[in-house]
């Protein structure tokens, strides 16, 4: 057999080298993409911030209608009131956390009970992530996101939307649970890649730390 | 020949009134069918959210739920006619119009295309006019009026002014008592009462103008439903209508004795003054004016609703008695 | 009942086990839930309930938008250095009492308790305060956790607060009366530990060291007066606190509004002090979702597990065990206590009180305590199920408040010393739990409904 050196000096056979660059280069996109998107949607915090405070203003100065058209606009429907903007709240609020589940698991922020955890081994480890992802996450987020759709299709069908003069097109924010959970479905899939990767060539377990920031 | 338990969500609590409907009609069908058909009624929350139920419903999720009507106005425009009717028929005539004219036909019919099979089996009467801080002494009050409100009354409302808007139910009371909002409608006293606003307002208004009577259901998925053989659902139609009854016959009085208990605590009962309703009327022509036009079947269902009742009431003035 | 159950024991079992694994918890939730259903034959339809729990319990329920809001105000106030200088001031001020430190973090703690009730977004926004701190200045780890934890959650007990507003609806007693119930057994409770905290300080020097001893002497460097430096420390944060208690107060906003107002605040104080720039600012947006969203998938999975667990029989399950016993009234009052005690190790405070609550509510109704009757009976009831339920988030091995200090604190400590940390904190909870059902009054005298 074809024994090489990895790069930090780790004897690896050469198709583990192959198989760990591999893996590593289907994880990239997976994981990139997710972080990306996390750290472009972290900014709804403030806008979340921005939204409730103009539902504090308009209620005490006692404005039920902001704006008003006579066109129908998209989410907006005809006009901007106190309650399109108290619903906007949630909207933003759930597309934040929506994304950020899958940018909270590239930077390993979801809980863990580590007690056994942080004496396993590091290869130890990335199994208990493989198995999980395979055997718990992937197969929540693919069933869960597939059997929205039907309450998706619904709310669009129906064209429903706010029963107190809100936003319309709900059937958008509906369509983000499926879209949220794919999202992380494939950085499950982008992790478990990783993690494949780090247990053939160990030597990638040393250099980089992929941990988003 | 059809399940032999049905699972139920509630949209309200078992403890209240409204909530109480789904284990009312549970006890009937249970009696009728001599137990072959048991439902399970499950509190909001257990299964699904309260206003997941009929989306749930539809889907196939759960086979069978229990709601206030109005609830799914969002998605079905039409359901705001049978939850909250401005200046609508009293709950005698209304009754009749959805079991001997066409109301329960035409509800069937917007629910057909989601799969959907309704009983309208509660009647809830007339609730109040809602919980306020504020005086109303002039249509004039309204204006800035800061009011927990939603459906077709909170449309009338806007046009005077006030910002209607919408609380979640567990904030309401604080948002109440530090005056975050100066009013809030709810449901009937005997509910009303169980959520300590006697403690928080200063009066409590009527007439319910935006909600002269307002209907709740039992909605079961349709393929679960054509499971069953003729006569059990000539069964399920008997227990809903005998719950029917139980809800037209208990309300009323039970409405005057909680009045008086809350009026003990220091609440104040005060009436709209007319020339404020009749100036909500003029308002609530307008919005109906507004809703008939976009919404063909809303049109239809209250032409059909007005005519059915003017006979109703036509008939009762004949034979009105000076009492 | 094991073969009747054994279904949903299992999933209990399986996710003691899975837990341990080390696999993230909000993912071992909602998985654990699936592979249930397929294992328990539940119709795959069914788990579209799932779906919309997660749309109507998470996304459109936007009391949780308080939790991404103050999550934010309290990386603000780390990141901008106003909670180590409010901190250390405060510390000075309780001069060298020992254990000052954790004592302020504690008032701390209750003075927060007030303006949310949201469990999650207060333990973090403390956590973030007062661990750097409390951990630089040498304090027992052990004792720093604790502290966060077990103040932390008092925010659900003291007044005003979401989980008593539910729990007036469902046992259809008045709201008000709730909150003037509550509001003496919390400030107990914060009594408690401020005094479990002053006596280890006490007896064990090295765990609750002086400013002065710590690692690095911070004090020192401080030559302002005393006075001017509170003035200087202080005025912000009381400035904050105020304006978010005070806008509940006032009637301006609603507790979730008022989370937009700290966290708006705690950026102008940031900006004030000239600590704002676009890094700052970018690293708390970033750390605000990354941290939001990890607490709540926690509450998504969690609403997977439960769903399937109550249709594999969970919840009959624990009817018959309530129902079947002849036990008089305090062995029955005992058992629902221990009920909800080991529910609270794997459910949320939500499906507690929705689902097990009205299951207690005719069998406690019909029992009979010397004194109590009436609506003093469900209020005391009520009272103690909430200081039970608020334990519920401290034990061990299934604390949401315990997963959330992890959750902040990433690899710099492990789960093991946190839930150490809890177990004095947990004992001080049973013996305020217990003195309420020893004297009711204790609950009851404030709403006035002592007989
Ligand atoms: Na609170
Ligand atoms: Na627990």
């Amino acid at each position: 057999m074809n024994f090489s050196r990895s790069q930090s000096g780790f004897l690896i056979p050469g198709w583990r080298q192959q198989g760990a660059h591999w893996c590593a280069m289907i994880a990239l996109p997976l994981i990139g993409c997710g972080v990306w998107l996390g750290r472009v949607s972290s900014w709804l915090v403030l806008a979340v911030m921005v939204a409730v405070l103009t539902t504090v203003v308009m209620n005490a100065l006692g404005i039920n209608e902001l704006m008003h058209w006579d066109k129908e606009v998209f989410l907006f429907g005809q006009g901007v009131t106190i309650n399109s903007v108290t619903e906007l709240q949630w909207h933003l609020f759930g597309l934040l956390t929506l994304i950020g589940a899958s940018y909270a698991m590239h930077s390993n922020t979801h809980v863990r009970v580590d007690m056994f955890h942080q004496s396993m081994s590091r290869r130890t480890q990335h199994w208990v992530d493989i198995l999980g992802h395979l055997l718990m996450l992937l197969p929540f987020c693919i069933l869960i996101a597939w059997l929205s759709r039907h309450m998706v299709q619904m709310s669009f069908i129906s064209g429903e939307q706010s029963n107190y003069g809100g936003l319309t097109d709900r059937y958008l924010i509906k369509g983000a649970l499926p879209a949220g959970l794919i999202l992380l479905a494939l950085g499950a899939l982008g992790q478990v890649f990783d993690r494949l990767a780090r247990i053939m060539d160990p030597a990638r377990d040393v250099e980089e730390n992929t941990d988003a920031g | 020949a059809g399940p032999a338990k049905l699972d139920v969500a509630n949209t309200f609590s078992t403890n209240i009134f409204i909530g109480e409907g789904a284990v009312r009609f549970a006890k009937e069908l249970e009696t009728v069918t001599d137990g072959k058909v048991k439902l399970k009624v499950h509190n909001p929350g257990d299964l699904v959210p309260a206003f997941e139920v009929f989306n749930s419903v539809s889907s196939g999720a759960i086979p069978a739920g229990w709601d206030w009507i109005g609830y799914w106005a969002g998605t079905v425009p039409v359901t705001n006619l049978y939850g909250a009717l401005p200046f609508g028929p009293s709950p005698e005539a209304f009754m009749s119009w959805m079991w001997a004219g066409e109301g329960t036909e035409i509800l069937q019919s917007a629910y057909d295309q989601y799969n959907v099979k309704v009983l309208p089996c509660f009647i809830s009467p007339q609730e109040t006019g809602g919980w306020y801080n504020k005086e109303i002494n002039d249509i004039e009050d309204f204006d800035g009026l800061r009011i927990r409100i939603s459906g077709l009354g909170a449309k009338v409302l806007k046009k005077y002014g006030a910002s209607t808007q919408l609380i979640p139910g567990g904030e309401i009371y604080l948002a109440l008592e530090r005056g975050r909002i100066d009013a809030s409608e709810f449901s009937v006293p005997q509910v009303d009462q169980l959520m300590g606003f006697e403690d928080i307002t200063k009066y409590y208004y009527f007439p319910g103008w935006h909600q002269s009577a307002s209907w709740f259901s039992f909605i079961v998925n349709k393929d679960v439903w054509n499971e069953y053989d003729k006569q059990t659902k000539a069964q399920f139609e008997t227990a809903c209508r005998a719950t029917l009854q139980w809800a037209m016959a208990e309300a009323p009085a039970e409405q005057i004795r909680t009045i008086r208990k809350l009026e003990a605590k220091g609440i104040q009962v005060k009436r709209f003054p007319d020339p404020v309703l009749a100036e909500l009327r003029k308002g609530w022509d307008e919005v109906r004016e507004e809703e008939m036009k976009n919404n063909p079947l809303f049109k239809k269902a209250y032409e059909s609703l007005m005519e059915h009742t003017k006979l109703v009431d036509e008939w009762y003035e004949l034979q009105s008695i000076p009492r | 009942m094991l073969d009747e159950y054994g279904m949903a024991i299992a999933m209990v079992v399986a996710l003691l086990v899975g837990i341990f694994s080390g696999y993230p918890v909000a993912f071992l939730l909602g998985g654990l839930g699936i592979l249930f259903a397929f294992i328990g034959d539940i119709p795959l339809a069914f788990l579209g309930t799932v779906s919309s729990r997660i749309f109507g319990g998470v996304i459109e329920n936007w009391l949780l938008i308080a939790i991404p809001l103050f999550v934010f105000m309290g990386l603000m106030l780390e990141r901008s250095g106003v909670a180590k200088n409010l901190l250390l001031t405060l510390q000075r001020l309780f001069g060298n009492v020992r254990g000052g430190l954790a004592v302020s973090v504690a008032l701390l703690g209750v003075v927060m308790a007030a303006s949310t009730g949201i469990i999650g977004a207060s333990v973090v926004m403390l956590g973030l305060l007062a661990l750097p701190v409390m951990l630089k200045q040498g304090y027992k780890p052990e004792m720093a956790y604790g502290v966060v934890a077990a103040s932390g959650t008092l925010g659900i007990l003291i007044p005003p607060s979401i989980m008593l507003v539910l729990m007036g609806s469902i046992m259809n007693i008045s709201v008000g009366d709730l909150f003037k119930a509550a509001l003496i057994p919390g400030l107990m409770l914060g009594g408690l530990y401020t005094l479990y905290l002053l006596t280890v300080a006490y007896l064990r020097p090295e765990w609750a060291p002086l400013a002065s001893e710590g690692s690095e002497a911070h004090l020192s460097e401080d030559q302002l007066p005393l006075g001017l430096a509170l003035l200087r420390d202080l005025l912000g944060p009381l400035v904050l606190i105020v304006a978010v208690l005070g806008s509940i107060m006032a009637g301006v906003a609603t507790p979730t509004e008022a989370a937009a107002i700290g966290a708006a605040g705690s950026m102008l104080l940031a900006l004030f002090l000239k600590q704002l720039n676009i890094d700052t600012l970018r690293y708390v947006c970033r750390s605000t979702s990354k941290t939001s969203a990890m607490i709540l998938f926690v509450v998504i999975g969690a609403t997977c597990f439960s769903v399937v667990f109550k249709r594999l029989g969970g919840a009959d399950m624990i009817e018959e065990l309530i129902t079947g016993t002849g036990l008089g009234p305090y062995g029955l009052l005992m058992l629902l206590m221990g009920l909800i005690f080991l529910l609270g190790f794997f459910l949320e405070w939500i499906e507690i009180s929705f689902v097990i609550l009205p299951l207690l509510l005719p069998v406690v109704s019909g029992l009979e305590f010397e004194g109590l009757s009436g609506s003093g009976l469900m209020v005391w009831f009520a009272i103690l199920v909430a200081i039970n339920l608020q334990t519920s988030f401290l034990t061990p091995p299934f604390g949401y408040a315990l997963f959330y200090l992890k959750g902040i604190t990433q690899g710099d400590v492990s789960i093991g010393t946190i839930y150490r940390s809890i177990i004095p904190f947990v004992l001080l909870q049973l013996m305020g739990l217990a003195l309420c059902i020893l004297f009711p009054s204790i609950v009851l005298w404030l709403p006035g409904l002592v007989e």
